[in-house]
């Protein structure tokens, strides 16, 4: 009976507990007529003089921090010109962390050339969770679609949004990016204000922006901010401008609060201790232990984000993880954690910003920045960052997400840094034999191991797929790059386990292509290394971009059967600079056969995008380099 | 009736006239008339004794000089036998072939021919050389030594010409000693014309002399044309005036000649080398080509010249790496010695530019200066 009483007393506890922090979401209009920003928007559109592309007219942010509330209260007009600018942006959303934020939209209407106006109706607002991976929020999308939207048309929004200070469990801080991609913005205003309880940092790296700090006020202004422009593959956060606040801290004050939350879920029970006893069984070296603990973590632990409030940046405890077998990064890191100290191992958590890679960036002490961890540990001089959520990389490469960004260990002193790179990140390796007869009929095999992180890229795709598709997307891979005379026979070596490389073979005879007693003129590309060197290839136009490292070693052997006396062989290559190198030899082995070797090294870098025309130029250089060119004459011939 | 036409007279020179009896301009020289002779009955056979009829000294040396002193082979088998068949000495006379080819071996049995050549002189008291045959033989040796020489080192075409021009002259004053003693000898009997040239000898005068007077023109009279021309410096950079590219001359010795000099094809450049048969010349190539377009022409180009090429291809980035830099390095061997041949083709956004430079040297050596430089032109060659 006094369980029951327990149980029903910690039921009403958590219910109270939810009450007390579900925060509400509400449409007010200010009046029934004319708020003052739909008021400012006619003016607006009245004046005439609107721009002939899609503006932000006015961007309005006022934040104040009060007895431990913030205020933040957005207006936003904006001008549409033309019907694709009102599809594509007709519709607002914004995010909302329904446990810790009330939400109300003050106005959301449309105005029309006439300078009539349209609300939109409260009942079309639709609230979604597009966030699967949540890592230390639990962000819903509210989308509101306004009504009534023509061309020419300026779209007006302002809402409120509120939250308790003691809500949070992470050090209250926010960004804002004046200007973005897709608008210029005619007048930018920030302010900021809060009393004498909350001091602030701030910091601003747009160069238009004019900041001050005053009396616990920080205004920010700017006016006709031109929108920046936008490239594929870009790392937007790394490029944009931006203003951030946080409360006043240290990065040594974050990591403390942090590893606080992170350690009050972690600790080396005993349960820890048997688990990982369990889990190492028959592994004699302290390597083969972390694999299989890592391959538990990534592979046993299911993910299922899991940020729900009291878990933002908390971790679930090791039994909870251990009897669901699920968790998010934080709850699979922590796990690890655990079972690697468990084995001697000091390993420690890492807040990874997966869409950064400029510590520079990170001016002012927060951990809004970063949206992933991982574990990183030292051993035998080598760093290792190992990411539990990656059931697809071997413990010994650091995921490729993961390599080259902005990180914050959760230790003492840390400070924002980056992630080691891998100078070399995609290793591929293969041999392609081929065998000729008198008419040049070639019988072709290749074998290609891929390593390290370009294994576990392989391996996620090829895990994706089933049989029927693999082969596909093999045939399809081998016929883009190579021919589409054969269709090759596939085997594949190693993709279920969880090893640090992974093969692809493949058999293909090639029909005669030579008449009888003709010679040889062979022009074929090394396929493997040019679709590398493909790849290789920087797309950014407007910003520079990282290079992610390259290593190929092709073999190719001819085995000429003493049939053809090869007369021309292919250019020996040596193509040198800071970041490329080609080489390629040419040799006859022991048996006699031709044997080209080729090798490229494209060391991780940087291209600043005044280099990338030339660092283009030089991909295409080697592309061109890559052809092999054999001639030769028939010797005889086996059949007499 | 003696197995062989009996030479009939035929007229003589006027400064021969009257003097002896001659055989007949048609037969051939390798019909050796003493040889026949044997055949013969013992007193005549004693008594004719045939030799070469003498000629002027000036008409052998044309042979001598348009033969490039080959016909010098061909003189010293037919002074040999005229020789023996004077002395019945047991000489081999197509041994003798050999001797103008072995310099101070030469001269052993140049001096054997004097002694032999003496015999007869003071048999019929002909004014003799004496203290003279010391000095024909050591021009001998020397000029043997000076044009073996060119089998080591480069000499340049003039000088040849000139040790060449004093070999025909060397061998032409033995000529005229042997007419002196053919002359004073009345027991002779003259076979071969003494006045002009056999059939056989039009042939080869024919063929050589053209060959002659083509290689003077070439290598002798051409250059000439370039005597006033200033020569580059080491490390002096050259280019064309749309300074398209840029050219570092190594060593010294290399000149400008105007485009067409060396090639009928349109050039941008053309340089003779510091040695005969060296130069350099750049083409320009427009963008339907490609590096391997051009080096594959050329390769193709030189398989056809020379039936077969022994070339290594080597591809790396231009200086700016801009662009591709292509040196194919080829040897081999011709009629004219052994050559060397480096293009070099440079690609940097749709211009493309080859130099080929090519040498030709007499002896088979792993380091040749002008092949070195012609080597680090080709490699430090680059776009503009």
């Amino acid at each position: 009976m006094k369980t029951l009483k327990k149980i029903v007393l910690l039921i009403g506890l958590c219910l109270l507990q939810v009450v007390s922090h579900a925060a509400e979401m509400s449409v007010k209009w200010n009046d029934d007529n004319v708020s003052s920003i739909l008021n400012k928007a006619k003016e607006l559109m009245k004046g005439g003089e609107l721009p002939p592309i899609e503006t932000s007219l006015f961007r309005n942010i006022e934040i104040n921090i009060e007895a431990g509330i913030v205020n933040k209260r957005v207006r936003e007009i904006v001008f549409l010109p033309s019907f694709t600018e009102a599809h594509n942006n007709g519709t607002q959303y914004l995010n909302w962390d329904k446990a810790t934020q009330g939400l109300v939209i003050k106005e959301a209407a449309v105005v029309l050339p006439d300078l009539s106006h349209r609300r939109m109706d409260p009942d079309n607002i639709r609230v979604r969770d597009n966030d699967v991976y949540n890592t230390f929020t639990n962000s819903k999308e509210v989308v509101i679609p306004l009504s009534g939207l023509a061309n020419k048309s300026i779209t007006v929004l302002e809402y409120e949004k509120r939250t308790k200070l003691s809500d949070l469990e992470s050090i209250y801080g926010d960004l804002f990016y004046p200007v973005g991609f897709s608008q210029g913005v005619e007048q930018f205003q920030l302010s900021v204000t809060s009393d004498a309880n909350f001091e602030f940092d701030w910091s601003n790296d747009h160069p238009d922006v004019d900041c001050q700090l005053q009396d616990h006020k920080l205004s920010c202004k700017a006016e006709k901010l031109k929108k920046y422009p936008y490239d594929n593959n870009m790392l937007w956060r790394d490029e944009l401008p931006h203003i951030a606040i946080a409360k006043k801290s240290s990065w040594n004050a974050v990591v403390k609060h942090l590893k606080s939350a992170f350690n009050d879920s972690n600790h080396l029970s005993h349960e820890v201790r048997e688990q990982a006893k369990k889990l190492v069984k028959g592994a004699d070296t302290t390597m083969a232990r972390i694999h299989k603990l890592h391959e538990f973590a990534s592979r046993g632990i299911r993910y299922v984000s899991m940020s729900e409030l009291g878990h933002r940046i908390t971790p679930h405890s090791f039994s909870d993880v251990i009897e669901n077998l699920f968790g998010d990064c934080k709850d699979k890191s922590a796990l690890l954690v655990d079972l690697l100290k468990a084995i001697g191992v000091d390993a420690y958590p890492v807040l990874v910003a997966t869409e950064r890679r400029k510590p520079a960036k990170l001016k002012v002490p927060s951990s809004l920045y970063f949206d992933h961890m991982v574990v990183c540990f030292e051993l035998i001089d080598k760093n290792y960052c190992l990411d539990p959520t990656d059931n697809n990389t071997h413990w010994q490469s650091t995921s490729s997400w993961v390599q080259g960004k902005v990180s914050l260990p959760l230790l003492e002193d840390a400070k924002p840094e980056v992630i080691p790179v891998d100078d070399y990140k995609w290793m591929l390796r293969y041999t392609t034999r081929s065998e000729f007869d008198e008419l040049a009929a070639v019988k072709e095999s290749v074998t290609k191991d891929y390593w390290g992180v370009y294994a576990s890229a392989m391996r996620q795709g090829f895990n994706s797929l089933d049989e029927e598709a693999e082969n596909e997307w093999l045939l399809k891979n081998y016929h883009e790059n190579v021919s589409t005379l054969v269709t090759p026979v596939f085997t594949l070596k190693n993709v279920d386990k969880l090893t640090n490389y992974l093969s692809v073979s493949s058999t293909a005879e090639y029909e005669p292509y030579v008449s009888p007693n003709t010679s040889l003129n062979s022009t074929d590309y090394d396929s493997w290394l040019r679709s590398e060197l493909k790849n290789a290839k920087v797309t950014t136009k407007y910003y520079g971009n990282w290079v992610d490292g390259v290593y190929v070693k092709s073999t190719a052997i001819y085995d000429l059967s003493k049939l053809w006396k090869v007369k021309r062989l292919p250019a020996t290559l040596s193509f040198i600079d800071e970041f490329l190198t080609l080489r390629r030899e040419t040799t006859f082995n022991k048996e006699g056969e031709l044997q080209i070797t080729t090798e490229l090294w494209i060391k991780s870098h940087y291209v600043e995008q005044n280099e990338v025309e030339d660092f283009n130029r030089r991909i295409d250089i080697l592309m061109n380099a890559s052809q092999i060119h054999i001639e030769g004459d028939l010797i005889s011939s086996k059949k007499g | 009736m003696l197995g062989f036409e009996q030479p009939c007279q035929v007229p003589s020179s006027p400064q021969f006239q009257d003097k002896l009896p001659v055989v007949t301009e048609d037969k051939d020289m390798n019909s050796v008339p003493s040889q026949k002779l044997e055949q013969q009955s013992p007193e005549i056979a004693q008594k004719i004794i045939y030799v070469r009829a003498p000629r002027r000294s000036w008409r052998e040396f044309l042979l001598f000089l348009t033969t490039f002193s080959l016909y010098s082979m061909a003189w010293t088998f037919g002074r040999a036998r005229d020789i023996r068949n004077a002395t019945g000495n047991n000489f081999t006379p197509w041994l003798w072939v050999f001797a103008p080819l072995f310099g101070i071996f030469g001269a052993i049995a140049y001096q054997k021919l004097f002694d032999n050549l003496a015999k007869v002189e003071d048999e019929e008291n002909t004014k003799r050389w004496k203290s003279k045959n010391a000095l024909w033989l050591l021009f001998f040796v020397v000029l043997s030594i000076a044009l073996g020489l060119d089998n080591v080192i480069t000499i340049p075409f003039w000088v040849i010409f000139i040790l060449l021009f004093a070999l025909a002259f060397l061998f032409s004053t033995l000529h005229r000693r042997f007419n002196q003693w053919k002359l004073s000898d009345s027991s002779l009997s003259f076979y071969g014309k003494e006045n002009g040239y056999a059939w056989y000898e039009w042939l080869v005068l024919l063929c050589t002399a053209p060959l002659f007077l083509f290689i003077i023109f070439e290598y002798l009279i051409l250059p000439l044309r370039f005597i006033n021309t200033p020569n580059y410096n080491h490390g002096q950079t050259v280019t064309n005036d749309a300074r398209e590219f840029s050219l570092t001359i190594e060593g010294e010795g290399w000149y400008k000649v105007p485009s067409g000099t060396l090639n009928n094809e349109t050039t941008k450049l053309e340089m003779y080398g510091p040695v005969d048969d060296s130069f350099i010349v750049i083409y320009a190539y427009d963008k339907d080509h490609s590096i391997s377009s051009v080096t594959g022409s050329r390769y193709d180009e030189l398989l056809n010249s020379y039936g077969n090429a022994n070339c290594k291809e080597r591809q790396v980035f231009t200086k700016n790496t801009k662009g591709v830099h292509s040196l194919m390095e080829c040897y081999g061997r011709d009629w004219t010695g052994y050559y060397t041949i480096i293009s070099a083709v440079v690609q940097q956004d749709s211009k493309i530019f080859e130099l080929v430079g090519k040498i030709t040297r007499k002896n088979k050596t792993k380091e040749d200066p002008v092949v070195d430089q012609i080597h680090s032109m080709a490699s430090s060659f680059q776009p503009i």
